[in-house]
């Protein structure tokens, strides 16, 4: 499994976008955990121009006015989806890595505050 | 179930993975909390390859290493090699983290021995038993390495009987 993690500090400019683009082509990406996006209007072909691939699947916590954003993104190719838990800080994705056969939750995480809280999922 | 947790944690470890921040006693709780969290949850953060810090203070004063990946004992056994890549910094104040794991083709495996062995008449026979009971077809240089091929495994056998007279 091959994970890019990036608190991006907004997702608003073409830069970022583009370095995104770049690091999921060359490490060869197949999940990507994105910390304060600062957006509340995502849509499925902003996350695909991120990615630069249409097959992607995506879930994007909005967080308070937009602090603690996160997002988590995913290739449909190489993972299967099956369900996920949002909570006020993090998104567990759980799925299918299909490379290896095997069942995984990836976890995207913004500033733990309750800790306790994530044990219970 | 396999876990990976990654992201900005906003917390860290122990007191060196935070340089120019003034320290105070809930800083220190949170460090104990944090370090309780991964070891109830049997936690491993994975090894670092790059920069100590993952987040630098934009006039450079203050540097941190918020940004982690924590994984399940059950994780690494799908990647055992799975660490994470610091890789550089372009966009944010924080480093993008790469997880993955490389596995290493060191190339061909040399076939070796113990001499000691050789020195065992047990050991030529068992060498000799197993040569002549391979199949293997083509010329006489590659029926030579395609029978050393097949008993590199099997001389562990022996190796195991050996090991127990100690």
């Amino acid at each position: 499994m091959i994970i890019v993690s990036l608190n991006i500090r907004g997702i608003g400019g073409g830069t970022k976008a583009s370095y995104l683009k770049h690091v999921i082509a060359k490490e060869g990406a197949e999940f990507v955990c994105l910390q304060e996006t600062k957006t509340t209007n995502l849509s499925d072909n902003r996350c695909f121009v991120l990615w630069g691939d249409n097959n992607i699947g995506w879930l994007h916590n909005e967080g308070v006015n937009g602090a603690g954003s996160i997002l988590s993104l995913w290739h449909k190719e190489a993972s299967c989806y099956d369900r996920h838990v949002v909570g006020s800080d993090f998104i567990a994705i759980m799925g299918e890595h299909l490379k290896s056969n095997r069942s995984c939750v990836v976890l995207n995480v913004y500033a733990m505050c309750n800790i306790s809280d994530k044990i219970s999922l | 179930m396999a876990w990976c947790l990654c992201g900005d944690f906003n917390v860290v470890r122990r007191e060196d993975e935070r340089k120019g921040i003034r320290r105070n006693s809930s800083q220190k709780k949170e460090i104990i909390d944090f370090n309780n969290f991964i070891e109830t949850n049997s936690l491993v953060e994975l090894p670092r390859i790059g920069k100590h810090f993952t987040w630098y203070k934009l006039d450079r004063t203050a540097k941190s290493r918020l940004d982690k990946i924590l994984a399940s004992e059950e994780w690494l056994q799908i990647w055992p090699s799975c660490k994470q890549y610091i890789q550089p910094r372009v966009v944010s104040d924080h480093y993008a983290l790469v997880v993955k794991s490389l596995v290493i083709d060191w190339g061909p495996k040399p076939f070796t021995t113990i001499d000691a062995w050789w020195m065992e008449p047990a050991f030529k026979n068992f060498v000799k038993e197993k040569w002549r009971c391979y199949k293997v077809q083509g010329n006489s240089l590659s029926i030579f390495k395609d029978k050393l091929k097949l008993l590199r495994p099997e001389r562990l056998e022996y190796k195991c009987f050996w090991v127990s007279r100690f």
